[in-house]
């Protein structure tokens, strides 16, 4: 009756996959009509996301490798006398020969340092079970099975779940196999050995695991968790300096010489058994085996009087409390919770400062890039940093108790931004800090030098408001995991602006710094626009009306179509590609790929009216007409326009650069034939309609005209201005892009072919 | 059952001084009872009285820190294993795995607990039947209803027959039909000569149900007995309720 260890070992591990199986299968299932199943199938959507990540992340982990064994060796071997260092003399060194123990002494060092990372980052806060109230374990104890089977299937569920150790050790001793002649063998020989390590890491996690949740109340034991990722991430800042360092520092050999040998006969780097000969990996299983077997003695004692001991959250710590707090209501709260919960505290404020500070004190390059564009730019990414973590959880930190805020005769939009305004003074603190530190005067600085540093703090600024907002609308109230709420592509975005921004701020010239902050601060009153709308619904998602186009619909259209054709711009570049080819093909990619995308976004389970409000819809002959008849007017208004700005200094400094005639076609070609669509379906199509939402339509006209206007040439300002607001007009009248895409065309025709000409 | 019956004293649940303690909150103070076979036991008290935390020791779950807890002679830690063989456990707010559909998490419990699966098949048919939950077992069980979670524990704690049932404000949150269903399986259970420990602060319910009656206040049992004694003693011509009071207010004056 009673079912064994193995059994039970079985049953949990069929559980686990049935549960992955569901999650990922989730998301190929079609929602089922008035059915709940939304859990299910945004949890698809973040594992996709995740593997992708994964799957990247393991990538540069196996190339970072590669080149790092190699430098190793290279160093090695140099320190023995072989001055040049090629691919035929490694093989020899590698393949069993004389100097390998000097060779494999580092990667013992190594291996170890990263073993007790890897276990100090799984107790660290990125556990979620040791934080969270409901525990499993509690519930599998009332079944008649044996304690050592439960536990086992633990140890084995975080040894094959341990991401960490996957993307860091199994990359590492793969490479170092290969390199020693195993060659793909080395990948199953790697991955059975990085399995033993982890089981060996995981027993003994489990083992502190249930020793914390048995005797420390839970409020400890989030302090300890801040401590072990404290710990953990120097731990795997160190390796990942010495393993990134162009030059292998010395300090790792003299240490290597000193213990290096006995590591090689240890647990965490025994594996390296495996180089001299297959039969080395006995050395490493049993060590696992050891150590997984006692742990699980030592976790079964541990348990043999009850699971849990301690008492629950922050059981035994009852106070008077009558203190009265300058700052009332949610803001009061919010600190209050910052301080209590130190694992919080830590991943929001604390891990952000070490990474600044680790980057100063290893990475000499960081010091030396001191230009005061360079350092605004790094000041910017660390705030924005800072922000992704606490800013994007406004709504998040509420958790389960968010009824209570809806319960409030406030209005939740102001709530949360006066949340966000707390977390965008910390960001700032955190930039000025960098600033102060990294600030050295250049001897030319110009006028943008100055006003990068500024910009960097309106950055953030703008950037707080941002994550607030996009934490809101990613929110998702089906997911039942506080850790997965937010969804995946909301952070993505986050990140994609903040990283235009950052870009920006390090090289762009002074109007593009201009161009990113109008966009950004546009972009902050769509999303926030968004959210107050969204917001009502937030607690029964379906509830929510029909969705139109709003403006963050347009801006986000923009951004992307501006990012994917940088981004794409880069990619050709990099493959050598000729530059009238680059010029042609990275905006008609870019304005595909974002016109497909807004498209199937807004008309997801949509009625087909999305086509038509866009405005994809057969105009009168007669609007055509008007669209060519005032392109050929606008067109000679901007012609006289540009030269009469041909007697400024500055117009004739923006305009001189020479283009080759090949490229300056190409650029024609684009203003003609890809331009005029996806401009006029990104701001007549998606942005006039969300201003529409909210302005009057003579506001509307002006605004995204303005916009429009913006983002192009600072010299033809004017003239671009006024075919916004022509298109916009035309726009309204014919309720098609057909009519504005033609006006838009006819004046790009005639100014590029008299550019030319 | 009969064999293990004979084991100890041929009580179902003995607890002796069972106390626990956080800091300097004394959560349970001391608690001595026992349950005989076939014998329906209700802990009465009100909220924060130790009620959950009994129950929790009784499981194996939580440490006490002086006493011990038995159930069928065995001791509740160190024969954990063995002891949930013969008991079915209904907690207060039953939590399950995220992605896990009910009659996936029915299948689990089958598997855990070693029932051969024709067998547990028809168990669950007949109870899934009778709760109504057919249509809804292939949703995530996350999603269900608090109801519609209690539902399913309480499916989950039954389908082993088990010999003793150890539940945790078992109706809250269930339906009336849902209540006077779970009535009628628990006076069958007690046909069969099965017992039930469980907690509650439903004073007809406890009135209803049982054979004996435990007052729990402030962590120490305040009284127990069977209705009539606790009538006689402590508010003669009362009610339960009158009784209740006169018991608990008692102590907190």
């Amino acid at each position: 009756m009673k079912p064994s260890t193995p059994r039970v070992v079985r049953v949990l591990a069929a559980t686990s996959l049935r549960r992955f199986w569901n999650r990922v299968g989730a998301f190929y299932r079609r929602r089922k009509k008035g059915g709940r199943d939304g859990t299910g199938r945004k949890g698809g959507r973040s594992t996709i996301a995740l593997v992708l990540m994964g799957l990247l992340f393991g990538l540069q982990s196996f190339s970072i490798s590669y080149v790092y064994t190699m430098r190793v060796v290279e160093t090695v071997e140099q320190a023995a006398g072989n001055e040049r260092f090629n691919a035929e003399l490694t093989e020899r060194v590698w393949v069993r020969k004389a100097p390998v123990e000097d060779a494999l002494r580092p990667f013992a060092v190594l291996l170890t340092l990263l073993v007790i990372a890897l276990l100090f980052v799984g107790l660290g806060s990125s556990n979620q079970e040791l934080s969270q109230v409901g525990w499993s374990m509690e519930w599998l104890f009332t079944f008649p099975v044996p304690t050592r089977g439960l536990f086992l299937a633990k140890v084995g569920e975080y040894a094959l779940t341990a991401f960490f150790t996957w993307f860091t050790f199994f990359p590492l001793v793969t490479t170092i196999l290969w390199n020693a002649g195993y060659r793909w063998w080395g990948v199953p020989l790697g991955a059975l050995s990085t399995l033993l390590v982890a089981a060996a890491v995981s027993s003994l996690r489990v083992l502190i695991e249930t020793y914390l949740r048995k005797r420390v109340p839970l409020h400890r034991v989030k302090n300890f968790q801040a401590v072990c990722t404290v710990v953990g991430m120097l731990l795997l800042f160190l390796v990942f300096a010495l393993v990134s360092r162009v030059d292998v520092p010395r300090v790792l050999f003299t240490v290597s010489d000193a213990i290096g040998g006995a590591l090689l006969w240890g647990p965490t780097a025994s594996v390296l058994q495996i180089v001299y000969r297959p039969a080395g990996a006995l050395m490493v299983t049993a060590w696992s085996i050891g150590i997984v077997l006692l742990a699980l003695r030592a976790t079964e004692r541990q348990v043999r009087d009850g699971l849990v001991s301690a008492g629950g959250p922050y059981q035994g710590t009852r106070s008077a409390h009558g203190r009265h707090r300058p700052l009332g209501g949610v803001l009061s709260k919010d600190l209050r919770l910052l301080g209590r919960d130190r694992n919080f505290l830590v991943q929001t404020l604390v891990v952000p400062a070490l990474l600044v500070v680790f980057q100063f004190v290893v990475n000499p390059a960081f010091n030396a890039a001191g230009s005061p564009r360079a350092v605004s730019a790094i000041a910017f990414g660390v705030a924005a940093y800072v922000l992704a973590f606490g800013g994007f959880r406004v709504l998040l930190a509420e958790q389960n108790a968010l009824w209570l805020l809806f319960s409030l005769p406030q209005r939740l939009d102001r709530l949360l931004r006066r949340k966000t305004v707390i977390w965008g003074v910390v960001a700032v603190v955190y930039a000025l800090g960098v600033m102060l530190y990294a600030w050295r005067p250049i001897d030319k600085m110009q006028v943008v030098d100055w006003l990068a540093p500024l910009s960097a703090v309106g950055g953030v600024f703008l950037c707080a408001f941002l994550a607030g907002a996009m934490g809101t609308i990613g929110y998702d109230p089906h997911e039942k995991e506080i850790h997965k709420k937010i969804q995946p592509e909301w952070s993505m975005l986050y990140m994609a602006v903040a990283g235009m921004y950052a870009f920006t701020l390090a090289t762009g010239s002074l109007w593009e710094l201009f161009v990113v902050n109008v966009l950004t601060a546009l972009l902050v009153y769509a999303v926030w626009e968004r959210v107050r709308r969204r917001l009502p619904y937030l607690l029964d998602p379906t509830a929510v009306p029909t969705r139109r186009i709003e403006l963050s619909d347009g801006v986000l259209a923009i951004f992307t179509y501006s990012f994917l054709s940088r981004v794409i711009s880069l990619i050709f570049f990099s493959l050598d590609w000729p530059p009238e080819t680059i010029v042609r093909t990275a905006p008609l990619t870019a304005a595909a790929v974002t016109a497909a995308l807004s498209l199937y976004l807004l008309s997801r389970g949509k009625s087909r009216s999305v086509f038509r409000e866009v405005g994809l819809r057969r105009p009168s002959f007669g609007m055509l007409l008007w669209g060519a008849a005032l392109g050929v007017a606008l067109a000679s208004l901007g012609l006289a326009y540009l030269d009469g700005m041909r007697h400024f200094e500055w117009v004739r400094e923006l305009m001189g650069t020479e283009i080759q005639p090949g490229v300056r076609t190409a650029i024609a070609q684009v203003a003609v034939f890809v331009a005029p669509p996806i401009e006029e379906f990104l701001f007549r199509g998606l942005l006039l309609r969300g201003f529409l939402r909210t302005f009057s339509p003579g506001k509307a006209v002006v605004l995204s005209a303005f916009v429009f206007a913006v983002i192009h040439n600072p010299v033809s300002f004017v003239p671009v201005f006024l075919v916004g607001l022509c298109t916009a007009a035309l726009f309204l009248r014919s309720r098609s892009l057909w009519p504005p895409i033609a006006l838009h065309m006819v004046y790009n025709a005639i100014i590029s072919y008299l550019e030319i000409a | 059952m009969i064999a293990t019956f004979m084991e100890g004293n041929g009580k179902v649940v003995s607890l002796h001084g069972l106390s626990k303690r956080y800091g300097e909150f004394q959560a349970v103070d001391g608690i001595t009872l026992e349950v005989e076979p076939g014998e329906r036991l209700a802990l009465l008290g009100p909220n924060g009285a130790g009620k959950t935390t009994t129950i929790r020791m009784l499981m194996g779950i939580l440490e006490p820190s002086a006493g011990t807890a038995r159930i069928l002679g065995l001791d509740c830690f160190r024969d954990r294993a063995r002891v949930m063989e013969t008991v079915g456990y209904l907690p207060d707010e039953p939590v399950f795995y995220d992605y896990l559909r009910g009659r996936e998490v029915l299948d689990f419990v089958a598997s855990m607990r070693g029932i051969p699966s024709d067998v547990a098949a028809s168990r669950c048919d007949s109870l899934v039947e009778r709760f109504e939950l057919g249509k809804d077992l292939d949703e995530y069980a996350v999603n269900y209803s608090k109801g519609m979670k209690k539902k399913l524990a309480i499916i989950c704690a039954l389908l082993h027959d088990p010999a003793l049932l150890i539940l945790d404000e078992p109706t809250n949150g269930l339906d009336p039909y849902a209540t006077r269903l779970f009535h009628e399986l628990i006076r069958e259970r007690a046909d069969q000569g099965n017992s039930v420990f469980f907690s509650t602060h439903l004073l007809d319910q406890a009135e209803k149900l049982c054979h004996r009656i435990g007052i729990v206040d402030g962590g120490k049992l305040a009284a127990i007995g069977p209705l009539e004694d606790l009538k006689e003693k402590l508010a003669p011509g009362g009610s339960l309720e009158e009784i209740f009071f006169a018991v608990t207010e008692d102590r907190q004056g």
